[in-house]
């Protein structure tokens, strides 16, 4: 480990911190980033490329960093894609690099490079085709992939905070500050999001005046002010995406994921002030580590005192070079030359520039005009340029070891694209900038394409005038702020140096892709013309960076070669989120069991503590089968089932859908939302139903009981029961409109526990007491009766969808828990849901396997129902011709023709001649009380005649079975038991 | 969770002696609302002595909490224009109160919205059906019985992190 020597900047403090990279240990100050620390430290290398494996040093400080992405953590926790530069440090932070095996020195792959030259857009597909490319596909894949996913998780919720503003201001430099002030006093809410850790953006390091104050001082009385002025500031926190007055900002505090969250922002105007990214310029071996952005310097310089190299050379086509060359050197940085694209005559319309080019010459800065860097020398890090001038040719080899870079800036509007909007290109600034809006958003400062504090300054404060006037809030002259600051950046758009063809593979764009101006030829080549196919073809402006620093370099040389306006390539349309968002922030609180919520019966704390296996059915928990029964679901069923047809048992029913429907005209809705008619049940009784979905397929079916004339209760199956209220509602808000009747969700209000089995009705009697004794008794198939049980109300209905005498008894949660165990001290025991499935198959009723959305009353054997004439839902598109076809469906029982074979739910039924499919096996059991597997399948009318023999083909599960066609009714036909 | 979060399962009344209609409304005649003993204005709540009160929590439709069921008298005198509906039992009061609440609702709905002009408004919080009621001090959140204890563990993971403050 180096001994690090103390840093001063605006963001360190004195306290040192030890943390690793690529298992080495380094050590930062208190406030440092990944980035600033390692350079301090001489590490130059923060990684390799995607593609060649090109070894890359950091180009910019802000999320438009293409190069130092770093894994934080240590597998399988890890977070991959962290941006050096944004990383604020922690003691013991353990980071690796990316993209290279064995390590970041050496690395396998990028001798792929050494051997063919570097493969082109498109390289992989076109040589991977024999025999195809799924061959290659495993290898190339483990190849490709941007950082290490992680493996684990520990799950925690990411905060997510609804939040609402008047006017959302999107990022804290001069101009968004200036904004925020003009809004907050006009009374509107502001809130202020603000990607770095402190607001002022480039006022941290530019040398400015404001208000008489310098720069930084302005800015720490802004914040007060705006904090007077009630105004919220969220820091870390970038602007992501949103539209329509909706937003998302994300904040990411030390740019590290795990202690993130989201803010759902709603508000009447958005302020996009979210300031330019610098751009670099194209020339061959452009992404040597040691050429970085000029910009990048200066922050890493002013902020953490980490100067990245002695002697570096600056190559840019705007003033602002000398100002920062002219800054860099009061640091104490030998600048060894500017080189300037631009004619020396640029340089004399501004007396600061002026000001500057002198006193670099008088430090022995080489200033060169009409100049430009073609190549950059050395292989680990920058080790020289190679200058040539633009008018005579002449070329020379100048020493340095940092070639700092700035080939103007792209304003930065991207997150407030979402909401539409069109962007144009302004040739004096090389920028694309925002030409139209909508309503409520503006765009201001350097995001709006305006580089120059005071006329940006006055702009901002205008502009958010405007906007705070339009959302209705009443502004007294605004007075903006004056400022002075570096001088108009008088920029000559410059894209790339003269080279030869072969040399333009080495000539990169986007960095983070391994994009070269050669690619950029090829794709024109190939056809994709289109800036948004030149996108999907060469992979420009994807992965964590979006192409920021790319983008409009892509455009204007996609220009040259295509002969046409930068304008006219334009831009591919940015999506969000802008900025890298994991998944779990996106989730929010949505995490482990809260991804989906469950639903659970007063009885779900009985069920766990008696061995039940509950199993979600919908969102509903509830007991497939009790432990106490058998150790495995088959024979714990079987086991339940027997006993429930040999003595009795108990069903958790809870579950079950119920509406009451209450009106005078109750009778005559239920009429039109069942195929047979609710109006004519008697108080007191009850009827099996069924429901029709418009188009005539069975929707659901459900027992009705009349609780009084105007009131009844409508049961619907336990997954139906949000759809059934749904549906009933839609009825009744447009066709019954204004009418007598309405609809209550009760499903939570009634606990419901059946009690099925020949002990049914003395177990019951014995538990409700003397006072129900006769009350059951007296209870014929489908009566109910209705009073109290421990204080709550109760309903025994004499109802069953076991083909057993059952009960009903639907109960008030808070005594549900009471009348179980009441049930339960008889001796009667519980059963689940698969011992459920086998008694209603060996009675032939039906579940979502018959009422599949596919099935009619008819192929369900209902026609009877039908005939009753009942003008409800669906009845009208019964009489379809189809319906009646002789290879429609029917419902009808199936067994094994050896009385011992097995067959699944789902195989395909044929002739034993043929292999077309006539039907399937809808649901299958093995029946206790007929020991033999039984089932119900929907078979073409033509073969769904009893005793035909059918083969049941199951080839996914091996299994063929020769199965004959029975009635679907398999236990008791003649219904004696239920009626016992 | 944190400390300054206080979550109850009840009101101060045992959930067992709450009794709990909904009325539902087809047809209001908007000047004879108050006369039904009912709140006229959308969102609003009307309290009682002995912990008893009546929100107007959705278009034509009230939750009445009250100690005893309600009289047959009053159940008759809906039938003109609604329907009184005993669900007792299919809501569960939680009280949210400390500083922490209004920033644990905020992580789930825009509460500045769902609450504007109004006390109460039936919502979807944490996925889970709610109805949510602004108190003095705090909140209290009616969630349906069959969701309530997905409604408590999603809070309470959020309360592991404690409120953020920004």
């Amino acid at each position: 480990m180096k001994a690090a020597i103390k840093r001063v900047g605006t963001r360190l403090s004195d306290k040192t911190i030890q943390f690793f990279f690529d298992g080495r240990v380094y050590q930062a100050q208190v406030g440092d980033t990944a980035a600033s620390a390692l350079l301090a430290q001489g590490v130059n290398a923060l990684g390799r490329s995607i593609k060649y494996r090109r070894l890359r040093g950091l180009l910019a400080v802000g999320p438009e960093e293409p190069n130092a992405l770093l894994t934080v953590g240590l597998s399988p926790m890890v977070i991959p894609n962290v941006s050096a530069p944004q990383l604020q440090l922690r003691e013991g932070l353990v980071l690796k690099s990316q993209n290279r095996w064995p390590s970041l020195r050496w690395d396998v792959a990028s001798l792929l490079q050494l051997g063919g030259g570097f493969f082109g857009a498109g390289f992989y597909y076109k040589t991977f085709m024999w025999p195809s490319w799924r061959t290659y596909e495993p290898l190339i894949r483990r190849l490709a992939g941007l950082g290490e996913a992680p493996g684990a998780s520990d799950a925690t919720a990411v905060s997510v905070e609804y939040l609402r503003c008047d006017v959302l201001v999107a990022g804290g430099g001069a101009a968004g500050l200036t904004a925020a002030l003009v809004a907050a006093q006009s009374g509107a809410r502001v809130l202020l999001v603000e990607r770095e850790p402190v607001i002022g953006g480039e006022l941290e390091f530019e040398s400015a005046v404001i208000d008489g104050q310098p720069a930084a001082t302005w800015v720490a009385t802004t914040q007060k002010t705006l904090e007077s002025l009630g105004v919220r500031t969220l820091t870390d926190t970038t602007l992501v995406g949103g539209s329509e007055g909706v937003y998302i900002a994300h904040r990411e505090p030390g740019g590290l994921a795990g202690h993130n969250g989201v803010f759902r922002i709603r508000s009447g105007g958005l302020v996009i002030a979210m300031g330019a990214i610098e751009r670099p310029i194209a020339f061959v071996d452009n992404d040597i580590p040691g050429v970085m952005l000029l910009g990048a310097a200066e922050r890493l310089s002013r902020r953490y005192g980490a100067l990245t190299g002695r002697r570096p050379v600056i190559f840019a086509n705007h003033q602002r070079a000398y100002a920062a060359a002219a800054r860099l050197v009061k640091a104490g940085v030998a600048v060894q030359a500017v080189i300037d694209t631009r004619p020396a005559t640029v340089l004399e319309q501004d007396a600061t520039t002026v000001r500057h080019y002198a006193s670099l010459k008088a430090s022995g800065v080489l200033c060169l005009s009409q100049s430009v860097v073609v190549a950059a020398k050395g292989r680990r890090a920058v080790t020289g340029v190679v200058i040539k001038h633009l008018v005579s040719g002449q070329a020379k080899r100048l020493p340095c070891d940092l070639l700092l870079t700035s080939g103007g800036w792209s304003p930065a509007m991207h997150a407030g694209l979402q909401g539409g909007g069109v962007r144009h290109y302004a040739a004096d600034s090389g920028a694309f900038t925002a030409a139209q809006q909508p309503t409520g958003r503006v765009t201001v400062g350097a995001s709006s394409g305006c580089f120059e504090l005071a006329s940006l300054l006055t702009e901002a404060a205008r502009i958010a005038a405007a906007l705070v006037s339009d959302l209705g809030f009443k502004l007294d002259s605004p007075r903006p702020p004056m400022g002075l600051g570096d001088p108009a950046p008088q920029l000559m758009p410059y894209w790339r140096s003269p080279c030869t063809q072969a040399l333009e593979k080495r000539q990169f764009i986007d960095f983070q892709n391994d994009v070269t101006v050669a690619d950029l030829r090829a794709s024109l080549a190939e056809g994709f013309i289109d800036i948004e196919h030149v996108k999907r073809y060469t992979t420009l402006g994807v992965g964590t960076d979006q192409g920021r620093t790319s983008n409009v370099l892509a455009a204007a040389i996609l220009a040259e070669f295509k002969g046409e306006s930068i304008e006219s390539v334009g831009l591919s349309r940015p999506r969000p989120p802008y900025h890298p968002m994991t998944m779990r922030a996106m989730a929010g609180w949505r995490v482990g069991a809260a991804l989906r919520i469950s639903k659970r019966t007063p009885l779900h704390d009985w069920h766990v503590a008696h061995g039940g296996v509950l199993d979600p059915m919908g969102l509903w928990m509830r007991p497939r089968f009790y432990l106490s029964n058998g150790v495995d679901a088959a024979t714990a069923a079987v086991a339940e089932a027997r006993r429930v047809r040999t003595t009795g048992g108990m069903v958790d029913g809870s579950t079950l859908g119920k509406i009451e429907v209450v009106g005078a005209e109750a009778g005559l809705f239920l009429d039109s939302m069942y195929l047979t008619k609710a109006s004519t049940i008697k108080v007191g009784r009850s009827k099996y139903m069924v429901n029709l979905r418009e188009d005539g397929m069975v929707l659901d079916d459900g027992i009705v009981l009349r609780l009084a004339p105007d009131r009844f209760i409508a049961t619907t199956s336990s997954g139906h029961a949000e759809h059934m209220l749904s549906h009933f509602e839609h009825y009744r808000d447009v066709d019954w409109a204004g009418r007598a009747v309405t609809l209550t969700d009760v499903t939570d209000a009634w606990s419901v526990i059946a009690v099925a089995g020949p002990c049914s009705r003395s177990v019951i009697q014995k538990v409700l007491g003397s006072d129900w004794h006769a009350r059951v008794a007296a209870l014929t198939h489908m009566d109910f009766a209705r009073g109290e049980f421990a204080g709550a109300p109760l309903t025994v209905l004499r109802a069953s969808f076991s083909g057993e005498l059952a009960y009903e008894l639907h109960i008030g949660p808070s005594a549900a828990l009471a009348l179980w165990e009441a049930l339960s001290a008889q001796g009667l025991e519980p059963y689940g849901i698969d011992a459920l499935d086998i008694l209603r198959v060996e009675k032939g009723y039906l579940v979502s396997s018959e009422l599949n959305g596919e099935t009619t009353p008819d192929d369900l054997n209902m026609g009877s129902l039908v005939q009753l004439g009942n003008p409800c839902v669906g009845r009208a598109l019964l009489n379809r011709p189809a319906f009646s076809e002789s290879t429609r469906a029917r419902l009808v029982g199936v067994r094994a023709l050896d009385g011992r074979s097995s067959f699944l739910a789902g195989a395909q039924l044929t002739d034993p001649s043929s292999t077309r499919p006539l039907g399937y096996i809808t649901s299958s059991v093995f029946s206790p009380t007929l020991n033999e597997w039984i089932g119900l399948a929907l078979v073409a009318r033509a073969q769904a005649i009893e005793e035909a023999t059918l083969v049941a083909r199951d080839p996914l599960r091996g299994q063929e079975t020769l199965i004959r066609v029975t009635a679907t009714v398999h236990v008791d036909p003649s219904g004696e038991r239920i009626k016992s | 969770m944190s400390e300054s979060l206080l979550l109850e399962r009840a009101l101060g009344m045992r959930p067992a002696a709450v009794r709990l209609v909904e009325v539902a409304a087809f047809n209001v005649p908007r000047d004879d609302v108050e006369s039904l003993g009912l709140p006229s204005r959308p969102g609003a709540v009307s309290r009682e002595d002995g912990g008893s009160c009546t929100l107007y929590f959705a278009p034509g439709r009230w939750l009445l909490v009250a100690p005893s069921p309600v009289s047959e008298t009053r159940v008759l005198a809906a039938s003109e224009w609604g329907s009184w509906v005993d669900v007792t039992g299919k809501w569960v009061a939680m009280a949210l109160q400390g500083e922490a609440a209004e920033w644990m609702l905020a992580s789930t709905v825009d509460l500045e919205t769902t609450l504007r002009n109004r006390d109460c408004a039936a919502v979807t919080l944490f996925d889970c059906p709610s109805i949510l009621v602004r108190e003095a001090q705090g909140f209290v959140v009616w969630v349906r019985a069959s969701v309530a204890d997905a409604w408590v563990s999603a809070v309470e993971r959020l309360g592991v992190n404690g409120p953020r403050t920004v």
